[in-house]
């Protein structure tokens, strides 16, 4: 359809003449409206930000107050040692027949003994734990290489390094 | 589009704001119609793309904020009173004929003509403008059109037929 609406000569002249009046100026602040403008957009804007850092900041609370890290705290090597069951000691045999002595001997060096493994040279950086455990893999105990002193003096440190 | 910035709203309000006054006089007293612009600009700023077509967008919008205000006015009359009070247009050495003449004439239109003829004449946009405006088909904007000029123009003569000699 088009856009004329068809209008007679007398009908135009009075579209022409009601084009001549002029609207009465609005009382509207045009600088107040473009500061609300603004100041809405603005604070549209920042709303994901707010959010974020609320986010962050819930989040970091939450890690203050509930410390997942030492919910589960790994005991002190000497307890664990106290506590952890020993496996059975295997019987052996020596040369003569005789039963090899028992393994619970081993028991009074890692638990109660004088001798303070982190003093001993080579292993005072070794993790306790890690030592114990490799003492028990391989079945040494004091009495196999002739006492305490001797495995105070020779084994702990070749199993400090093995370790390392 | 983008969405509008600043200086581009400022020209806007520069251009249209009196206009859709205007418009929103046909249902509201100064105030309020003055108000229902000033919210029509501010939504306008809140758009994430400016509309196509910015001015029907104006038009449109303001149209809306009138009639949901107008919704809780319980009588027409109040509505039409406030409408009529106060002036519409400013008087100059520029204008063509009389501005209250012309306020008169406006207001005897039924109100679905006098807003195409608001739209057209002060609006200034195109009859499928005003259709989507107002929501009404091509074909009835035209004649809403056409029986609002025959109308004005009858009513603008009268004063001179009963002139006496």
């Amino acid at each position: 359809m088009q856009e004329d609406p068809e209008l007679n000569g007398a009908e135009r002249e009075l579209e022409a003449a009601l084009s001549s009046l002029r609207p009465r100026a609005a009382s509207l602040n045009r600088d107040e409206l473009l500061f609300q403008a603004g100041y809405r957009r603005g604070r549209r804007a920042a709303r994901p930000w707010q959010l974020g850092c609320g986010l962050m900041l819930t989040g970091l609370l939450s890690l203050a107050v509930l410390r997942p890290w030492d919910m589960n705290p790994a005991p002190m090597p000497h307890e664990v040692v106290e506590n952890q069951p020993r496996p059975a000691p295997a019987v052996e045999r020596t040369t003569n027949g005789t039963a090899h002595a028992d393994r619970d001997s081993r028991r009074p060096y890692l638990i109660g003994s004088h001798n303070d493994p982190a003093q001993v040279n080579g292993a005072a950086e070794l993790p306790l734990m890690r030592r114990v455990r490799l003492e028990r893999l391989l079945g040494i105990s004091p009495q196999d290489v002739g006492g305490p002193d001797a495995y105070q003096r020779f084994v702990r440190p070749a199993l400090g390094d093995i370790a390392l | 589009m983008a969405a509008i910035d600043a200086p581009k709203l400022a020209e806007l309000f520069d251009a249209h704001a009196g206009r859709l006054v205007i418009y929103a006089r046909q249902w509201l007293d100064r105030a309020a119609a003055e108000d229902a612009v000033q919210d029509a600009f501010l939504r306008l700023m809140e758009q994430r793309r400016a509309p196509e077509s910015v001015p029907a967008w104006l038009f449109a919008t303001v149209r809306n904020a009138a009639l949901d205000r107008l919704r809780s006015a319980r009588r027409r009359q109040a509505r039409e009173e406030a409408s009529a009070r106060g002036e519409w247009f400013d008087s100059g050495a520029e204008e063509l004929i009389d501005a209250r003449s012309a306020q008169a004439a406006l207001h005897s239109l039924p109100e679905a003509h006098r807003e195409v003829v608001v739209l057209r004449i002060w609006g200034q946009l195109t009859l499928a403008q005003i259709a989507q405006v107002v929501g009404l088909p091509l074909s009835t904007v035209f004649d809403h059109y056409r029986n609002a000029m025959s109308a004005l123009r009858a009513a603008l003569e009268k004063p001179c037929r009963k002139t006496p000699n």
